[in-house]
């Protein structure tokens, strides 16, 4: 495995770790490989004290879809973690590239509706988010 | 001692849309064989998609992203484990690059070789194939025309005039000149040249006398790996509009059997000698006679379901059948054909206009009744999209002779009803009582001609 494989493998560890120490760029280099990540701005709650939501209807939930076609990678989020517009919520890998999924609205993140290495397709839904409140 | 198992290709991925992707499902399902239906975005309430045993989106809704797509395809089959790829006719269905990438992958292509593709797509080494083979071909050129245009008028004086100069890589009516007299010749080659450069990446043209009132003839074959290979007879698909066919009968009336006989053997041969795997359709003008090659479509074809009719034969069953390395079940011997079969190309098109009318269908009711076959994957409620062909429905007769058939064509077409969106079912429906029709035979250039007279 090369420094960038590794490193790819551990984006979502490396994300989380990020957003825990309010690092929202950070730049990588080692030999030939490199990586520069930038974070959209961090929920403004913190995520462990968010009391958990029940859903009244699902009518409103905002979809979340898949970036391309290809194999998702979880991010291991639970269904009660809050989501801000633009955040990272997983990866699908098409070829050789790795495609973060991003949130698309603000609100609670639903459960994945594929498993970890399950075959999506373009544009495929693989969240919804409940909006809060 | 045990023979090794040896793992039998199960899995096909249908690479096409609307009523083929559906013909491919049901001879899947027949084999039954595991079906994977991809779909752009636009296409995800497709017929084919409830009965296939998966699906997977490959991506937007215009065709370049997706179904023309072949990165994405060959993807597609990656993540579904195909063994199998059908791409049924158009899209990527004669590209011999998408086929070499399938081969590389270690998957089988429902078609011959991207060698035999690149072989019969260049109209010039085509011809000279079928010359090598006895496969009859019109007066003309043995190479593209040379650039220097007094060399080209030279070899086309030889030729004679009228003369029509093609496109060495293209087909349907572009990078194609008719040219009646030499004073008219430069021009031509210049123009067609052109706009060969522009529609396939390759300028070449060449030249070949040009008939006057031809008729379209095409012979069906079906070759297997084991080098076996046989004709299914001829289909006459001379209704045309501007190269879209839009009737084909089979089989061509008018002709002696004999003569579509021998022809048909020298199909087959050619089949043979190239060693072309798969069904494959060769085409011919027939003027005064006499068969003159125009070029060989190494798919299936739309109107595929006139020999099926009058054969018997399942081709895209045998399609499949041939991909898994099967050898034919039948020989030549036991190929007849019986009654007469008619094909309409129903396209969600205004049937004076021909201009597209995709749309929403309010209600769509089926004809029937004994002879009536419907291809199309049309119901209540279906969006035309406006992105891809306008073909939604074929409706094919069959009857114990040719007015049979043509009558039971016109009870068919006044039977169906397609209500929403404007379709060529009028334009059919006047057909079948044109005294023209009724009597058959009729050229390449008689439905245009037909138009002209009618418009106001």
């Amino acid at each position: 495995m090369t420094f960038l494989e590794d490193l790819l493998n551990d984006l979502p560890k490396l994300v989380d770790r990020m957003r825990r120490h309010d690092v929202r760029h950070v730049s990588l280099k080692n030999g030939a490989g490199a990586l520069a990540l930038t974070l959209p701005p961090a929920p403004t709650s913190n995520p462990e004290q968010t009391p958990p939501i029940s859903y009244p209807a699902k009518a409103k939930d905002t979809p979340v879809p898949s970036p391309e076609m290809g194999v998702f990678r979880s991010n291991g989020l639970d269904e009660t973690h809050p989501v801000r517009s633009g955040e990272i919520v997983g990866f699908v890998e098409a070829g050789p590239l790795r495609l973060p999924v991003t949130a698309t609205a603000d609100g609670t993140l639903g459960p994945a509706l594929v498993g970890d290495g399950g075959v999506v397709g373009y544009h495929d839904v693989l969240f919804r988010i409940h909006p809060d409140g | 001692m045990r023979e090794p198992a040896v793992s039998v290709p199960r899995r096909v991925l249908i690479a096409n849309r609307g009523e083929i992707a559906l013909r491919i499902t049901r001879a899947c399902r027949l084999l039954g064989l595991h079906s994977i239906g991809l779909h752009s975005e636009a296409d995800a309430s497709l017929a084919h998609l409830r009965l296939v045993d998966e699906t997977i989106c490959i991506g937007p809704a215009a065709a370049s992203g997706s179904y023309l797509d072949a990165a994405r395809v060959l993807r597609a089959a990656e993540l579904t484990n195909a063994d199998i790829i059908h791409p049924g006719y158009g899209f990527l269905s004669e590209n011999a690059d998408f086929a070499e990438a399938v081969e590389q992958s270690g998957r089988t292509l429902a078609g011959p070789t991207a060698a035999i593709m690149r072989l019969m797509g260049d109209k010039i080494s085509a011809k000279q194939q079928m010359r090598r083979s006895g496969v009859p071909c019109l007066p003309g050129t043995e190479d593209a025309l040379p650039t220097d245009l007094s060399e080209a008028q030279t070899i086309c004086d030889a030729i004679g005039y009228p003369l029509i100069v093609k496109a060495a890589g293209g087909g349907g009516g572009r990078g194609m000149r008719v040219v009646m007299t030499a004073a008219d010749l430069r021009d031509a080659i210049e123009t067609a040249r052109e706009e060969a450069g522009r529609a396939f990446g390759n300028p070449s043209v060449y030249a070949e006398r040009f008939l006057q009132h031809p008729r379209h003839i095409e012979m069906q074959v079906l070759a297997d790996r084991q080098g076996n290979a046989v004709w299914l007879g001829a289909r006459d698909c001379s209704i045309q509009r501007r190269h879209q066919k839009l009737v084909e009968e089979a089989p061509a009336i008018g002709i002696d059997p004999q003569a579509i006989a021998e022809l048909g053997e020298r199909c087959a041969n050619a089949c043979t000698l190239m060693g072309y795997t798969g069904a494959g359709t060769f085409e011919f003008l027939y003027e005064d006679g006499a068969f003159s090659f125009i070029e060989m479509n190494t798919r299936l074809q739309v109107e595929h379901p006139v020999t099926e009719m009058t054969t018997g034969i399942d081709i895209v069953r045998e399609q499949l059948l041939i991909a898994m390395g099967e050898p034919l079940s039948f020989t030549q011997a036991d190929i007849r054909t019986q009654g007469h079969a008619i094909e309409c190309r129903i396209n969600a098109e205004d049937p004076e206009s021909f201009r597209p009318a995709p749309g929403k269908v309010q209600s769509w009711r089926a004809p029937g009744g004994p002879g009536v076959r419907i291809d199309t994957h049309l119901y209540d409620g279906y969006v035309v999209p406006p992105n891809y062909d306008s073909l939604i429905a074929k409706l094919i007769v069959h009857g114990t002779d040719r007015t049979d058939a043509l009558n039971r064509m016109h009870a068919a077409l006044s039977e169906m009803q397609i209500t929403g969106i404007a379709t060529t079912t009028p334009l059919h429906l006047r057909l079948m009582n044109e005294p023209g029709v009724r009597e058959g035979g009729v050229s390449v250039h008689y439905l245009e001609a037909l138009m002209r007279k009618s418009a106001p």
